[in-house]
């Protein structure tokens, strides 16, 4: 189900379409003009030769903008075939919930055989390291496409986020309920995560179960305002097990809080509270416990509620940090995530909103597809690291990695783009 | 693609000038000619921006030349 509202998603910049290209060649260009005006203005060849490169880089501003037009038009005609698939595929999750029951009926027994074979190969496997079937076993997982490069395909990443939408269809049409319009509380993303929690809690298991957290300062150390997005992002702690994953600057106008990603990714709950049972409660929107942790943070740092704050996140910090915004608690005047899951979220327009995202992270696609939410003031920039090359080999989540996300920052500084203008956006 | 390979030691403050101008215009000309806008944008106004593009692009290249005919010229120290 798609639930509408004031969602991110609203507007998108793409950094690297024709249009990013162009404002980023004319933000060079001018700052070129700029710095050698004084030394080529005083000989009459620098003085016609630089009044035409200044006229040739205005005609490309215009050109830029153009392109800027362009890609606004570009957008609606895929947001149009977006809401039908949308639209198509959360049909067909909820028929494919319909027919579940029959499906297990029919093919129960095979399903449940399958299984019991292929654990039985892999017990012998384990039994009997180097035997001729543990060299095939080997030989074929070398053939196996790298899981790095299949979860960063943009099919991949673009399917995740319509299963992710589709969720609550295939659970309704499973129940052999009516298929979710969108309206209500008892379906979406965050219905299905409270199901899956509450089950998990009525059968006695420990996954996905919040515990308490605690919250103690590590570490004082002066600090310079960030200037751009690149200082922002950079900021943000490296989800380190050990580390900070909490930062928070004070300013005389306000403070700015870091949040990091998600450090342990077990299901049992553990002393980190950056673990998967957070991004569970989180996408639930149940307290999690990093959402209490950097409340708790932020509360010894000083900061309340008449204080200006602005969020900072990645992945699940990205997450908190939105969360942190809609909840009203804390004067949060602008929110900037990279590869959060935030789609889920519905922030008041008064925030500020700028959601960082690779086309090839299926992280910010487990909270489902993006709202088409008319709101200006919140804006996802969207970036494709792998068009022209395949992505790396032997990294997990190559399009999610927070270094990543700070060059993307860097693009976005130079990109000459009026929106991603910092000065703008306060 | 032009190649200072002539230029040995470091170039006076105006010398790097003018090739920080230079590459500057040769980078956006490249832009300009290598960028395909996507294919989902037409009508009249993808129409109007290819043809300023391409006249763009050309001018862009033409001040790029002349600031490497200058340079080349030994006119600027």
């Amino acid at each position: 189900m798609i639930r509408l509202g004031a969602g991110a998603g609203a507007d998108t910049v793409y950094v690297d379409d024709l249009s990013g290209q162009l404002h980023a060649r004319v933000w060079q260009l001018e700052h070129t003009l700029a710095a050698v005006r004084a030394s080529l203005l005083v000989s009459p060849h620098g003085y016609t030769l630089w009044s035409r490169a200044q006229h040739a880089s205005e005609r490309l501003r215009n050109l830029a903008a153009a392109a800027a037009e362009g890609s606004h038009q570009y957008a609606q005609r895929e947001r149009i075939l977006r809401g039908v698939a949308e639209e198509a595929s959360s049909t067909l999750m909820w028929n494919v919930g319909r027919l579940m029951p029959a499906l297990v009926v029919a093919y129960g027994p095979a399903i449940v055989g399958g299984l019991a074979i292929v654990f039985t190969l892999a017990a012998a496997r384990r039994l009997m390291p180097g035997s001729p079937f543990d060299r095939v076993m080997d030989a074929f997982e070398r053939r196996l496409p790298d899981s790095g490069q299949l979860l960063s395909n943009s099919v991949v990443v673009q399917a995740t986020a319509h299963l992710a939408s589709g969720a609550d269809d295939f659970v309704a049409g499973m129940l052999g309920l009516p298929k979710p319009t969108g309206q209500g509380s008892f379906w979406g993303e965050d219905a299905v995560a409270a199901g899956v929690i509450t089950g998990a809690a009525v059968v006695g298991s420990r996954a996905f179960q919040e515990s308490s957290v605690r919250v103690k300062n590590v570490q004082v150390t002066p600090s310079s305002p960030p200037e751009n997005y690149e200082d922002l992002v950079s900021r943000i702690p490296r989800a380190e097990e050990g580390a900070a994953q909490i930062r928070i600057e004070k300013y005389d106008s306000g403070y700015v809080v870091y949040l990091g990603g998600t450090i342990d990714a077990g299901m049992e709950p553990s002393g980190e509270p950056w673990d998967m049972t957070s991004n569970m409660t989180a996408i639930a929107e149940m307290d999690s416990g990093s959402y209490t942790a950097t409340i708790k943070a932020m509360r010894e740092a000083g900061i309340s509620a008449e204080d200006n704050v602005i969020m900072v996140g990645h992945s699940q910090g990205g997450l908190v940090a939105a969360q942190v915004a809609a909840s009203g608690e804390y004067r949060v005047s602008d929110v900037v995530t990279v590869g959060a899951p935030l789609h889920q979220v519905e922030l008041p327009e008064e925030v500020h909103l700028v959601a960082i995202e690779h086309s090839e992270d299926v992280i910010p696609s487990l909270s489902g597809v993006a709202a088409p939410a008319a709101v200006a003031t919140h804006l996802t920039v969207n970036r494709s690291l792998y068009q022209s090359t395949p992505p790396p080999k032997g990294e997990v989540l190559p399009a999610h990695n927070l270094s990543r996300y700070i060059e993307t920052a860097r693009v976005m500084d130079t990109s000459g783009d009026h929106k991603l203008s910092t000065e703008q956006r306060g | 693609m032009t190649e200072f390979s002539y230029l040995t030691g470091a170039p006076t403050q105006t010398v790097g000038h003018w090739l920080a101008l230079a590459g500057a215009l040769n980078s956006a000309s490249l832009t300009l000619r290598q960028a395909v806008p996507d294919s989902l944008w037409f009508g009249p106004s993808r129409q109007s921006f290819d043809s300023s593009a391409a006249e763009i692009a050309a001018e862009l290249t033409r001040v790029h030349e002349e600031i490497v005919f200058l340079l080349n010229s030994g006119a600027v120290s």
